[in-house]
């Protein structure tokens, strides 16, 4: 590779092209780039391939396979994370938890896999004038996501971390539930953090991105788009920046790829921001704007018995009693689900130095750990954050946490104390800088109504981006339309989390599935409309002139 | 042999061109043998200088422990290896977050830098625990940005490059990852 300069010779057998060993720069063409390999430009790139349209798919992030996963946190976190797993929105007030490799976060998550609450699909088509939407719309594509990904609900008992919550929640009477997941032949190892070892995770990276290669697509991974090409109104392609083995870019060689066609599938944060670098037209700002979280919180128990929450399937039990507590647009609600308890994200995540640090990872065994999720976008109090660029045109997130969800995160801790309490906590641990351990219900009422809640002393972290380009009838409030398609530029498209117009109150991936099937294939048969006689071409890489650029 | 004569160069030879060169930090850690457990490290730094290794070899086992080096439990090596791994993450970061600690540790290191930043009228290698202990404290709830990113940037940092390394994991009674069954 490279000696060659530019010829088929670059891409492995399989259509791969990792840009990091890349010594000159290229152009290739393709009928349709999609930039972003996770939820949305992984089922993107097998419907497209599979009706013979020509794919070239961009990731930023390395291409990892199955038997590179040690699940060993050191390597994953440095390898598979946007920062190395240590994103933080411009304040610092908010950890992000954002996969960067080939299939995206799907490489890298729990496997929660939940269809659109219908509260959710409602307010999209209510609030945003959204077609095509309503849970009735979208329920033939969250069959055929859920039988492509084998997603069913966790039939094999949930380990304890998650035993837990059920009892509790059983305890108060609680309605709570089993967490569909997205695997096949899964082992219960419990590490999907860090990648699964076996393959059984049905992420993209073992699903539709081989199948689109088989199909012919092209995947160039460590490349980074810096911008779209963008030429009286419509797009063009984009040019990329190669990135060196560390993840950073190469700023001496230029890739390019043309294309008529552009699917922006680069994920929360991601998209918008490749947008802004692009000057793609915005006449009201909004790009960036709107961009959610599901800001999280957490509550560990400390237990009379083992819990090993390190073992086991991470997230197997949920409790949406509080979600839609106040009516959609009411006081923010909240799931709860289960934290996996890992050493070194467990550290890293806690509110505490010193002495305290360390006794608490000590009783690491013994620890049971519950996170809120809260739904932020549905109140006119909740506007999410704005992305935008920094100095070196590097995303960066301005989120300000208001009393509004300070009032969200202070009815979460509550309730989550009364759970674990309920469940035989011996007692419990606020993830905030200035909680003590409680060590009763009636304590930790007490302490928590009482508790001063402000950004960096209230531990927050998001694994969760949503939004940023948003999904709307109306172009002056929205980025894109139902169908994807940029509202300023011609066959431009956006389809992966960021068109959501709020957040979910749900761990989006399935959403993102059945959202990106449904859109892939519309478009598809808008532009291609007669499939059968387009002709199957022999590779989407088919460069067209190479120069170092 | 070889020990004695680096150490011999390092205290009286290089002393003094430290002391210009480095600032403070690295010359108040000159009067504590450990340092040779810095400088004795052959490993190459993508992005940590000799003096940012210097403060972080008083800082890191506070921040993991509570307690000084000597008191901490902690091994030389296991410091050492937490710098590793602190040196190998921030090398993949973003330009902004790299300027951002460069400009942190330069403070950090230098004796202007500490007493304002740090308000540490000692050297690092010589403040106590509860010293720099306070300093953490401060930094976590400082109404300055760059204070702030002292405290969360280093507190991850540090924590996540100890507690993934299997030395750590016996300490804490995890037994590590499983064994997966390929292909079973």
């Amino acid at each position: 590779m490279g000696s060659d300069g530019v010829n088929l010779g670059m891409v492995s057998e399989k259509g791969h092209l990792d840009a990091s060993e890349l010594d000159e720069g290229a152009v290739l063409e393709a009928d349709v780039l999609i930039i972003g390999s996770g939820a949305g430009g992984g089922i993107c790139a097998e419907a497209l391939a599979e009706r013979n349209i020509r794919v070239v798919v961009v990731e930023e992030g390395p291409f990892k396979k199955t038997a590179d996963f040690t699940m060993r946190e050191k390597e994953a976190f440095q390898d598979l994370y946007f920062e190395c797993g240590g994103r933080r929105t411009k304040d610092k007030a908010i950890g992000i938890f954002q996969g960067r490799a080939v299939g995206g976060s799907t490489t890298v998550n729990w496997t929660a896999s939940f269809r659109t609450p219908e509260q959710t699909l409602r307010y999209w088509s209510n609030e945003f004038g959204l077609s095509g939407f309503s849970a009735e719309d979208l329920a033939p594509w969250f069959d055929r996501v859920e039988k492509r990904l084998n997603i069913s609900p966790w039939l094999p008992a949930p380990n304890e971390n998650n035993a837990i919550i059920a009892r509790g929640a059983a305890a108060l009477d609680w309605s709570y539930g089993t967490v569909p997941r997205n695997v096949r032949g899964c082992a219960d190892l419990g590490l999907c953090g860090q990648g699964c070892p076996i393959g059984a995770k049905q992420s993209m990276l073992v699903t539709t991105i081989p199948r689109a290669m088989e199909l012919g697509a092209t995947v160039i991974s460590r490349a980074r788009a810096a911008r779209l090409l963008l030429r009286q109104g419509r797009v063009e392609g984009a040019v990329l920046e190669p990135l060196d083995s560390l993840g950073r870019p190469k700023r001496t060689i230029q890739l390019e790829v043309r294309a008529p066609l552009v699917i922006v599938a680069a994920g929360g944060i991601g998209s918008p921001a490749l947008l802004l670098r692009s000057a793609t037209p915005d006449p009201d700002r909004l790009i960036g704007s709107r961009t959610f979280l599901h800001p999280t919180v957490v509550v560990t128990g400390a237990m009379p018995q083992q819990v090993a929450g390190y073992r086991g399937a991470p997230q197997t039990v949920y409790s949406d009693h509080f979600l839609w507590r106040d009516g959609i647009e009411g006081r923010m609600g909240f799931k709860i689900e289960a934290l996996a308890i890992q050493p070194s994200l467990f550290s890293g995540l806690m509110m505490r130095h010193g002495a305290e640090h360390q006794s608490f990872m000590q009783r690491i065994n013994d620890t049971q750990g519950s996170i809120m999720l809260l739904r932020d976008g549905f109140n006119e109090e909740s506007p999410g954050g704005r992305v935008g660029l920094d100095a070196f045109d590097y995303p960066e997130l301005d989120y300000t946490v208001n009393d509004y969800l300070w009032e969200g995160v202070r009815e979460a801790y509550l309730r989550a104390s009364e759970m674990l309490f309920a469940a035989g906590a011996n007692n419990i641990q606020l993830w905030h800088f200035d909680a003590p351990s409680l060590t009763s219900w009636t304590q930790a009422k007490q302490f928590i109504a009482n508790l001063q809640l402000k950004p960096l002393s209230t531990g927050l972290f998001s694994a969760h981006v949503m939004g940023g380009c948003s999904m709307g009838a109306d172009p002056r409030r929205s980025v894109v339309d139902s169908r994807g398609a940029h509202h300023h530029v011609k066959n431009l498209y956006v389809i992966d989390g960021s068109l959501f117009p709020t957040s979910l109150g749900t761990n989006p991936q399935l959403t993102i599935y059945a959202i990106a099937a449904k859109l892939a294939n519309e478009l598809a048969e808008r532009h291609w409309p007669a499939p059968s006689s387009f002709q199957k071409r022999e590779s989407a890489m088919n460069p067209i002139s190479g120069a170092s650029l | 042999m070889r020990t004695i004569s680096r150490r011999h160069f390092l205290k009286y030879g290089a002393g003094g061109l430290l002391l210009v060169v480095g600032g403070g930090a690295a010359y108040q850690a000159l009067q504590h043998d450990w340092i040779l457990e810095v400088e004795h490290d052959s490993h190459s730094f993508l992005f940590l200088t000799l003096d940012d290794r210097f403060v972080l070899f008083s800082l890191v086992p506070v921040l993991l422990t509570g307690k000084r080096k000597d008191h901490s439990g902690l091994a030389p090596e296991e410091i050492n290896q937490v710098l590793h791994n602190m040196d190998a993450t921030i090398a993949r970061l973003p330009d902004r977050t790299r300027a951002e600690l460069r400009k942190l540790f330069d403070l950090m290191g230098g004796a202007f830098g500490r007493v304002c930043v740090a308000g540490l009228w000692t050297s690092w290698s010589s403040a106590s625990a509860e010293e720099i202990g306070s300093v953490l404290i401060r930094w976590q709830s400082s109404v300055l940005e760059l204070l702030n990113v002292a405290y969360y940037g280093l507190h991850s940092l540090v924590v996540t490059s100890h507690y993934c390394e299997a030395d750590s994991w016996t300490r804490i009674g995890y037994s590590g990852p499983p064994h997966p069954m390929r292909g079973g």
